[in-house]
């Protein structure tokens, strides 16, 4: 036996593993099968947390995912968790555990003497003081002491990948009503998915006595387990269903999963019925003092003793106004702890079989009393009577009632609706394919529930297990505070956000009256238990306070999550390389042996430049412009448009024509959007008369397949025209310079480059390495240049080749600059969300064509034809320095500056040996000659307008 | 700057690069024939090529040639070793394009091959087919994919460009 409160045998713990673990700094042990909850009270930690506001000592309240207070920092391995619920979490060998919030350890606070101020810092002080001279001066402070737990950016445990589930019938919470729903759909054949956020399947069956078809309901729920298991059904436990979406889909966390380094895994559940079997939370009373560590509800005491034998107190007081909380009274007895029953209700009430079942089991019942106020320092150690009498205590069950779980009912837009009769929300409207069955629905008799479970899959009534159950009353009204009863003591509602009934009322004095203002006045509800264990007990208080009944007050909107799911299991996989994957070259792994630094563009990860630093760009710009280099094109677009209407779906998608290109030629040309803006550049080469190839940006390359194809099915005829995504397939090396020629006569590809056969924008078919290769003679840096296209495969061949014939590599970063020496645009960088081709010096479509094409009628508009539109222009700068890209152009009038545009590009040119830009200034094409001030970050420079292109304006060096 | 370079896993060698776990093997497929991309009113050239109709997600493949569905009008061809009698362009109401290096084929093999599948995609590979073929294109593991059934698992059809990283994660999730 480990541990001062756990019995010598008894429960479903392994007692022949024990595990060590320490919680704040000392050392316990605990056994397989413990939680950490069970294992923490089992050796006698009563005090697990200090509370969110006043810190004051907090104990275990609870046996499941409604607990306010047992909220943990875990490590264990890899893994850390900066707020393990304690009830939820199985206890593993080494693990590490501290209390969260406070400063010391949970025993000991150095900030409890902060519970001394508390009148001072009531619900919402923080709209009421701290606010001189500005509440700022106090934010950090206030947050420093407040808050649950600390993230340590040095955890590095991942999760695993998402799992994803289509099945017939999912049913959410194995209890005995969905037990009895999962098997009633196994048995006629469906695909069943069954998820329990417990250990085990049974739910309330596991720590209370019952009878079902004649066994003892743990028996039933094992034999269940099988049939399910036999008949093909799925069963995910330690798995909380967190949310309830659109078309019965479903997500769960599972916890305990091996192969996850946080030990979690994410469920993606899509199901064509969805059973909601999640049972009812217990419902604590109010008293003073109620949140004094041993204070804990009736049925977590009752699973500790039962399923991990751990007695929670030797002089017990049991409070309640049901009938669920007597089978605790005996079966503490039985385990040798002095019991007494408060209940609220007058003894004429009671069965007779309770109190004679009381009697015989040796406890005191004291009836039509209440318990006033729970008495000690930081524990437990006696209460005081509703009637002035007083006795020691070292644990206080409570049970108010209960409270059903219909919390993914809501989520899927499910309204509650409350039963005055039964004191609690219950579903109100039917979900088309989402049944609420069980305590979930108020079926409270156990009978009752396997019933309801086998109807509502289609199960034939007969078909129903039977169960045999005493006649007991779990229902109750809540009961609200008797703040005359308690004097000065404070009554708590909301454990985790230390919220008190002083607080609910001071809500209800300033007229914070609906329950939506109740909730952000006070925070009740708020906290990571969404209430669960105080969102009644506050409307009771309000409705007392108000004089409204609780079904008139309502309740705030559940929303999902239902229990706190950290962000790594969200991302499971989709983290580093795999939260945004990026398409990666042919030839990468040639280019990396060659020293090549990368960086993403446009969605391909490329090569910048090829060096240890980016000194070497200069000398790839002068090698381009001097010698000859090869350049890893392979992330352009080689979009193919098929068929006899080809030609003019591209005359309807470009603003340039190419219908009138002839087989073998290419021409540059613009796309645009529906509202005139420039879109996309590329060169469309004519394969033949049907068979066009679109070389657009790298970037774009999806956007206009997706272009394409849109209007191709909105305008065309469909077996007239097709387009096809060849991109993947095409490795392109570009080889560029006055040397090009050279190389490319080296390269073997069975084509004539006499500039006669194959003069500027014109292509060729070739071959290489026995493949299919296609030559285009096409300049993107303004010197001779020759576009190879081969199959992937061989783009490492080609890039050898072209190496071992002298061309030296070309990297981006060297390109930027020498297309903008030639004044070459990148759309999106020296186009913006205004730019139209006018802008771009680009009218002769506009102007001449006639045929409807995308964007047309958009560049006629008054706006499209206004004066003081920015327009592209060359920048020379005054100075050395280049000018900032992003720079604004300032012109001042009547005193104020406005912006005339701003630089789009800007580089210090090697070969023209200093800074050159490219900028969008309004009216900039009027105003050449004009020098404009540059302001950026404070900083102003001088530019002179220019025109775009800097070198070679007659383009001489493309035949060179 | 940053090398993003550093960032990135390197891009596996094809030829050898195999995932080998507890029931559960990957590996790439070297293609025996030509890939073309076929779109327009193929029927009678597929009945040309001895192939009866395109295959979705939750047909089966066996030794290429086969056909996927990709779209209402198009289709993957995947050759075999004989060639097949068809020229890139526009020919009798269908066109043409030659994509062979464009895709890198997968097999994923296995006991455990069901659950990586649904780890990668929401598809519900467990279903029974229905009337029509759907396209074989899914989202798996966030990226595009042409996906079907073959001996003892699957066969993944991945554009090459984003072939790493469907292997990085098929080396995670596996």
């Amino acid at each position: 036996m480990t541990g001062p409160r756990r019995l010598p045998e008894g429960g479903e713990i392994d007692r022949r593993q024990p595990l060590e673990f320490s919680f704040d700094g000392i050392s316990y042990r605990g056994f397989a099968g413990d939680t950490l909850a069970s294992a923490l009270l089992a050796n006698g930690v009563r005090i697990v947390g200090r509370s969110f506001k006043y810190h004051r000592p907090r104990g275990i309240l609870s046996a499941g995912p409604e607990e306010p207070n047992a909220i943990l920092d875990l490590r264990h391995g890899p893994r850390h968790d900066p707020n393990a619920r304690a009830t939820m979490e199985l206890l593993a060998d080494g693990m590490a555990l501290r209390s969260v919030h406070a400063r010391g350890t949970a025993a000991r606070d150095r900030l409890a003497f902060l519970d001394r101020f508390a009148r001072f810092i009531p619900a919402a002080f923080y709209y009421k003081t701290f606010m001189w001279p500005h509440w700022r001066l106090y934010e950090d402070r206030i947050r420093a002491m407040a808050g649950l737990g600390q993230l340590d950016p040095a955890s590095s445990a991942h999760s695993a990948a998402h799992h994803h589930h289509d099945t017939d019938l999912c049913v959410i919470g194995a209890g005995p009503a969905g037990l009895a729903a999962a098997l009633a759909g196994v048995r006629q054949g469906r695909r069943v998915l069954l998820v329990d956020e417990g250990t085990a399947l049974g739910g309330s069956l596991l720590a209370r006595a019952a009878e079902i078809d004649g066994r003892a309901g743990r028996d039933w729920a094992a034999d269940c387990q099988r049939q399910l298991s036999d008949g093909g059904a799925r069963v995910l436990t330690q798995a909380t269903a967190i949310g309830l979406y659109d078309h019965l889909s479903a997500v769960v966390v599972e916890k305990g999963v091996a192969a996850s380094a946080n030990g979690e895994r994410i469920h993606l559940i899509r199901a064509k019925q969805m059973v909601i079997a999640t049972g009812a939370i217990e419902r604590p009373m109010l008293f003073a003092n109620n949140d004094l560590p041993g204070v804990m509800l009736a049925g977590a005491a009752l699973t500790y003793l039962r399923r991990y034998a751990v007695r929670a107190g030797a002089e017990a007081v049991i409070a309640t106004n049901n009938d669920s909380a007597y089978e605790l009274a005996v079966a503490l007895r039985a385990a040798g702890s002095a019991v007494r029953i408060i209940d609220a209700r007058p003894e004429r009430e009671l069965p007779a079989w309770q109190r004679d079942r009381i009697r015989v089991s040796g406890a005191t019942l004291h009836a039509g009393v209440t318990v006033a106020a729970a008495l000690g320092r930081n524990v437990v150690e006696g209460v005081r009577l509703s009637d002035g009498t007083q006795f020691p205590a070292d644990l206080v069950a409570q049970t108010g009632g209960w409270t059903p779980s219909l919390h993914l009912y809501c989520h899927a837009k499910g309204r509650p609706l409350w039963n005055a009769e039964e004191g609690a929300f219950l579903p109100g409207t039917d979900l088309p394919g989402i049944a609420v069955i069980g305590a979930a629905s108020g079926a409270w008799a156990l009978d009752r529930a396997l019933q309801q479970a086998t109807l509502s899959v289609g199960g034939n009534a007969g078909d129903a297990s039977k169960a045999s159950a005493p006649d007991e009353r779990w229902t109750a009204r809540p009961l609200a505070a008797s703040q005359a009863q308690s004097g000065k003591a404070r009554i708590w509602v909301d454990l985790q956000n230390d919220v008190t009934s002083k607080d609910i009322a001071l809500a209800a004095r300033e007229n914070f009256v609906s329950v939506e203002h109740l909730k952000r006045y006070t925070t009740l509800g708020m906290a990571t238990d969404q209430g669960k264990t105080s969102n009644i007990n506050g409307l009771a208080v309000l409705s007392a306070e108000t004089g409204r009944d609780i079904g008139a007050i309502g309740v705030t909107t559940f929303r999902p999550p239902y229990v706190p799911v950290s962000m790594a299991s969200v991302s499971g996989l989709e983290r580093g390389e795999l939260q945004v994957p990026i398409r990666r070259l042919a030839a990468e792994n040639v280019h990396r042996q060659e020293g090549a630094q990368f960086r993403d563009y446009g969605g391909t990860l490329r090569p910048a430049w090829y060096g240890a630093d980016r000194t070497v760009v200069a000398q790839e710009c002068l090698a381009a412009r001097n010698e000859v280099v090869v350049m890893d094109a392979s992330s352009l677009g080689k979009i193919e448009v098929i068929g006899p209407a080809a030609a003019a779906l591209l005359d309807f998608v470009y603003y340039t024509p190419m219908s009138g290109l002839k087989p073998g030629r290419l021409r540059y040309g613009l796309s645009l959007t529906e509202t005139g803006l420039v879109a996309d550049d590329g060169v469309v080469l004519r394969l033949a008369p049907e068979n066009f190839v679109v070389s657009c940006s790298s970037s774009h390359v999806a956007a206009m397949v997706a272009q394409f194809e849109a209007w191709r099915q909105d305008h065309f005829d469909l077996d007239s025209v097709f387009v096809h995504d060849a991109t993947p397939h095409w490795a392109t090396m570009a080889i560029s310079g006055p040397k090009a020629k050279a190389v490319m006569a080296s390269l073997g590809l069975g084509i004539d480059l006499d500039d006669g056969k194959l003069p500027h924008m014109a292509a060729a078919a070739g071959r290489f390495a026995g493949r299919p290769a296609r030559v285009a003679r096409v300049s993107f840096t303004g010197e001779r240049s020759y576009e190879i296209s081969v199959p992937a495969g061989l783009a490492a061949d080609l890039w050898g080749q072209a190496r071992a014939a002298g061309a030296k590599p070309l990297g981006i970063e060297a390109l930027n600059i020498l297309r903008a020496e030639k004044g070459y645009i990148y759309v999106g960088q020296d186009t913006d969300g205004e730019t139209m081709p006018q802008d771009l010096g680009m009218t002769g479509p506009r102007d001449k064509r006639q045929e409807a094409y995308v964007g047309d009628r958009s560049l006629f508009t008054p706006a499209a034809q206004a004066t003081g539109r920015k327009q592209l222009v060359g920048l020379a700068a005054s100075g050395r320095d280049p000018l900032p890209a992003g720079a604004n152009a300032i012109a001042i009038s009547a005193g104020r500056k406005h912006s005339l545009g701003y630089v789009t590009s800007s580089y210090v040119s090697p070969v023209l040996g200093g800074p050159i830009a490219l900028a969008l200034i309004e009216d900039g094409l009027s105003r050449m000659g004009e020098t404009l001030s540059f302001e950026h970050l404070g900083q102003v420079s001088e530019g002179r307008i220019v025109p775009t292109c800097f070198l070679d304006p007659e383009g001489a060096r493309l035949h060179v | 700057m940053f090398d993003r370079g550093r960032f990135w896993s390197p891009v596996p060698d094809w030829q050898t690069a195999a995932i080998n776990k507890a029931d559960l093997t990957v590996r790439p497929v070297q293609a025996d024939g030509e890939i073309f991309m076929v779109s327009g009113n193929f029927g009678a050239f597929l009945a040309g090529q001895g192939l009866a109709r395109c295959l979705g997600p939750k047909d089966s493949c066996g030794d290429a040639p086969y056909a996927l569905r990709l779209a209402p009008d198009r289709m993957l061809l995947i050759g075999g070793a004989a060639p097949i009698d068809i020229m890139p362009g526009w020919q009798d109401g269908i066109a043409v394009s030659e994509v062979t290096d464009g895709y890198l084929i997968i097999d994923v093999i296995g006991a455990n091959a069901g659950a990586l599948m649904r780890a990668g995609a929401a598809y519900d590979f467990d279903a029974p087919a229905g009337a029509a073929v759907e396209s074989a294109v899914i989202l798996f593991a966030g990226m595009k994919v042409a996906v079907i059934r073959r001996a003892g698992g699957w066969r993944l059809h991945v554009e090459r460009p984003m072939a790493p990283a469907l292997w990085h994660w098929l080396e995670k999730a596996g």
